[in-house]
């Protein structure tokens, strides 16, 4: 559109007075209404066609379904079938119970390389209370043997050299039964019952949940009770040799 | 054409309007002659209605498929057994309405960003209260069609369909029954002409 033109955008959406009075100079050819007087017939025809699909789907009425006779007899003789075959295979069953089934009872449980620690009593000593003890309550105790009872023991050289830092010392008492587990800070563990004495590597897992159940402290350490399990004098001298870990051969000379 | 407008003759004098009943009947004996009837009736102004909404975003085709889609939503109306009442025209100009206002919305989705109500943006695409301008508009539109109108026949028509239906000069021709070349003559006076009057009435476009 040049300057010369006009813009009659103004008539754009017009109120319905002013749409009848352009209506008048509507300029469609009678060529373009036919295309579009057959277009609304289509569309017409199209929504009727579909509306009457839509109407033949529909159903009303009841129509009685009757099964054929020879149905219902086969339908006696499977369920017949089924029951013989099952009485059949209970009879079969019952006859050879006991001959083919055998029930294992036995569950494995795991222990550590001492057997099952869950009834020993526990005591432990840390450098820290050296050269008292303290009892770990009832859920760390159960924490601390089932620990040890399901760890993987690997057993290493008694000669493996010691490390520097602080040991902690776990004491087992079942009865005459007793003896105790170093745990050295390079994470391995010196198992000494006075008459033997190993060395053993523990899986990660295992590890943590011992120092878990050892570190933890929340009872004050108490002085050692008259018990025999180890005597008071070796359990002093080892408290000495926590703080120097490097002398665990006087612990068992002292023992023995 | 001859043979339709016979055909409905039995109710309708030439010029009356149609009523909701009238075209009931007549399309219970021949819908498709009837529906002829309305189309031609009704065609103009329907096709008026869509030309004046979808001309700033749609073709012709656009525009084309639209009006038949109107005529086939009026067709069905009646199909359906709907309570109609009152004027024809009306009815019919609401449908056509609807269904073009339904077409521009479409075709312009994307050209409008969507913002959120609560967006602060908001705010400055609010519909302003345009009450007053509403009212400025329909004044102007009213004497822009006087205007228009008081050019007289041809003129009237060639200024209509070459600036608001933007045919061209041969489509005018053969509309009017002149040559082209008249056309665009007659098109050249008449709009110096409406520019005077709308001059003399402070109005520019």
């Amino acid at each position: 559109m040049n300057d010369r033109d006009i813009d009659l955008k103004a008539l754009e959406n017009a109120d319905d007075e002013t749409i009848r009075r352009i209506a008048a100079g509507c300029p469609a050819s009678d060529e373009e209404k036919e295309r579009m007087f057959a277009m609304s017939r289509k569309i017409y025809n199209s929504r009727t066609n579909e509306r009457e699909y839509n109407n033949e789907a529909e159903v009303s009425g009841v129509d009685i379904y009757r099964k054929p006779i020879w149905h219902k007899l086969a339908a006696v003789a499977a369920a017949m079938l089924i029951v013989t075959g099952v009485t059949a295979g209970g009879v079969l069953l019952s006859r050879n119970k006991g001959d083919h089934i055998t029930v294992s009872s036995e569950t494995k449980i795991s222990t550590s390389p001492f057997g099952d620690l869950s009834d020993y009593r526990v005591r432990i000593m840390t450098a820290a209370i050296a050269p008292s003890v303290f009892e770990p309550n009832a859920d760390k105790k159960l924490a601390l043997t089932e620990a040890l009872n399901s760890a993987e023991w690997t057993e290493i050289s008694k000669d493996t050299s010691l490390p520097d830092g602080e040991s902690k010392q776990i004491y087992f008492k079942k009865g005459d039964n007793t003896f105790s587990l170093i745990i050295y800070p390079d994470d391995t563990i010196y198992y000494n019952s006075g008459s033997d004495s190993k060395r053993y590597q523990l899986d990660e897992k295992a590890l943590n949940a011992i120092n878990n159940a050892v570190s933890t402290n929340r009872n004050p350490a108490i002085s050692l009770s008259p018990l025999s399990f180890p005597p008071l004098t070796q359990l002093i001298q080892y408290g000495r040799t926590l703080l120097n870990p490097k002398r665990p051969q006087n612990l068992l000379r002292a023992q023995k | 054409m001859k043979a339709v407008d016979a055909s409905v003759s039995f109710y309708k004098r030439e010029g009356e309007i149609m009523t909701h009943d009238e075209f009931r009947k007549a399309s219970k004996s021949s819908p498709e002659i009837a529906q002829r009837k309305l189309f031609d009736e009704y065609f103009s102004y329907v096709y008026t209605i869509v030309f004046s909404r979808l001309r700033s975003c749609a073709g012709r085709e656009d525009i084309e498929e639209c009006v038949g889609d109107i005529f086939a939503d009026v067709y069905m109306c009646y199909d359906e057994q709907k309570e109609l009442s009152g004027d024809l025209s009306g009815f019919i100009g609401m449908v056509a309405r609807r269904k073009s206002s339904d077409v521009y919305r479409k075709l312009t989705r994307n050209s409008f960003g969507r913002i959120s109500i609560d967006d602060e943006e908001a705010e400055q695409y609010e519909a302003p209260d345009n009450t007053e301008d509403t009212i400025e508009k329909k004044e102007l539109r009213s004497k822009l069609i006087n205007c228009i109108e008081r050019l007289g026949e041809p003129d009237s028509t060639i200024i209509l369909q070459k600036y608001f239906f933007m045919r061209s000069s041969r489509e005018i021709a053969e509309h009017v029954s002149l040559t082209p070349e008249a056309v665009r003559t007659r098109c050249s006076r008449a709009l110096k002409k409406l520019r005077e009057k709308l001059t003399e009435m402070n109005i520019s476009l």
